[in-house]
């Protein structure tokens, strides 16, 4: 009931407007690019955007912003966000942080990073609250993302996406991907390649390509979604414990057990029709490969 | 200026004058270099003096002498020539640096003003927690599978809370935060009745 009170309170809130002062530190470098080098970003509370270009170089745009009515106090708390934007060896780090206290900031803090990089620079971020945009790599790409939304668009290569509380979308993903989820949902489009992904406390949607080659999902207290419009590329195996596996009535599968506990069936080749959707409660294992271009 | 100049003058043209007879500078010239009676017993003398031979290592230090000098001046070239090579190299790491230093980075400030909707929104996360801790208290005497695995889905969603209100204080009152504990605080608050529902 008391939460209820609370949300009342920030609902009134919101019929008030007030004028802020925003007071940005803008800080621009730009590193020169050689094979080996591997750009590593660690951001706090930041907006990470990462893109790619033709040129030789890496590009970083970092912002610093603080929100408040009063300039004065904008700009000394703007002043306690630290940053870091050098090369050691082949290492570019990036990265913002703040020392903390026991008192409430008055200001609204926020971080954005803009990097614009050669396509096959390997690129490692990680993220504790905000969010990060990346798109257009061709090499490895790893995430480790806390309270942070994660949004992957055309990559591809070797990717490990790490995420708690905060959710994973991609689209035109293929490669080698692994992802550990943890009360994050998944939402994949148009993916190809090999997947291993291990997710609790979420929901997966996932939408292979024809392109797939093979992905391994063990889900637990989640939701699997899968769809596609080509489902006789791929045999399947699924097990779940303590939940259940809705299919369409046209999609048959071999029931291999069917107790209150588990339910474990697979694909039999010969019936593919249709596949769309496949949700599932959990715990739930799921196996699904491209069939041999000569039978299953 | 001198005194009695004009004195001095006319006693110089007073002095007598001489001229040598001729051919006294060819006769000077003959004589020189042609031995003088008196020469003889010199001549003599310097042919009685002792003869004596240096012994070979004498030569031999010399000769070494000679040659290390030799060295030495080689040597002093080689140096500079490999100084010089280093320099070059010096210069031209010196310049490829140059060409492919990283720029320290630009820095700028910017303002702007931004009309937002109630920019310091009072919200104590917090009211809840005397509940949640008399649940804790509970819990702490119940010893169920189920309940243990809600009573572990509970607590990481207290650390979860407790992660957001650290940033809520430390980069202030984002709406993005807020809307981050809210979904938090609504999965806690469902667990919660699923254990009050439980015990």
């Amino acid at each position: 009931m008391a939460l209820l009170w609370v949300f009342s309170l920030a609902t009134a809130g919101l019929m008030a407007q007030e004028v802020v002062q925003v007071v940005t530190k803008v800080v621009e470098k730009t590193f020169n690019y050689q094979t080996g080098y591997e750009v590593n970003v660690e951001g706090q509370k930041a907006e990470i955007f990462v893109e790619t270009w033709q040129k030789p170089q890496i590009s970083v745009r970092l912002e610093i912003s603080a929100k408040h009515p009063k300039r004065e106090v904008a700009e000394a708390d703007m002043e306690t966000v630290n940053f870091v934007a050098q090369r050691i060896k082949n290492k570019i780090y990036l990265r913002n942080y703040r020392f903390g206290g026991d008192t409430q900031t008055a200001s609204v803090l926020s971080v954005t990073y803009h990097i614009t990089l050669p396509e096959d620079c390997p690129v490692y971020v990680k993220n504790y609250f905000g969010a990060a945009n990346i798109s257009n790599l061709t090499n490895r790409l790893r995430i480790f993302g806390e309270y942070s939304q994660i949004d992957i668009d055309n990559v591809k290569g070797l990717l490990d996406i790490r995420s708690r509380f905060g959710d994973i979308v991609g689209e035109k993903i293929d490669g080698n991907v692994t992802i550990n989820a943890r009360r994050s949902d998944v939402t994949l489009y148009e993916i190809a390649g090999h997947y291993q992904i291990n997710a609790q406390y979420g929901i997966l949607r996932l939408q292979p390509t024809s392109g797939l080659l093979g992905m391994d999902i063990s889900a637990e207290k989640s939701e699997v979604h899968l769809y596609g419009d080509h489902p006789e590329l791929f045999a399947y195996s699924l097990t779940s414990t303590h939940g259940s596996v809705n299919t369409p009535d046209n999609l048959r599968l071999l029931a291999l057990e069917n107790t209150p506990e588990v339910k474990r069936c697979n694909s039999n080749p010969s019936v593919w029709r249709v596949f769309l959707p496949l949700p599932s409660a959990s715990p739930l294992v799921m196996c699904m490969w491209k069939k041999h271009p000569k039978g299953d | 200026m001198e005194k009695n100049r004009n004195t001095l003058a006319s006693a110089l043209q007073q002095l007598p004058t001489y001229m040598p007879p001729e051919g006294l500078w060819q006769r000077i010239a003959d004589g020189i270099g042609q031995a003088t009676p008196d020469e003889g017993a010199l001549q003599d003398a310097i042919q009685e003096l002792p003869g004596h031979t240096p012994p070979a290592k004498v030569w031999n230090a010399l000769a070494k002498e000679l040659d290390s000098q030799q060295v030495r001046v080689v040597k002093l070239r080689q140096y500079r020539r490999w100084g010089a090579v280093a320099a070059s190299v010096a210069v031209l790491a010196v310049a490829g640096w140059w060409i492919t230093r990283e720029p320290s980075p630009l820095v700028s400030i910017q303002y702007a003003q931004e009309t937002v909707h109630a920019f310091d929104v009072a919200v104590d996360w917090n009211t809840d927690e005397d509940t949640f801790d008399r649940l804790e208290a509970m819990l702490g005497q119940i010893d169920n599978p189920v309940v243990n695995k809600l009573k572990a889905e509970y607590e990481e969603l207290t650390m979860a809370h407790k992660d957001v209100e650290d940033m809520l204080r430390n980069y202030g009152k984002d709406p993005q935060l807020v809307r981050q504990m809210a979904d938090i605080e609504r999965e806690r608050t469902d667990i919660y009745r699923q254990i009050i529902e439980l015990i």
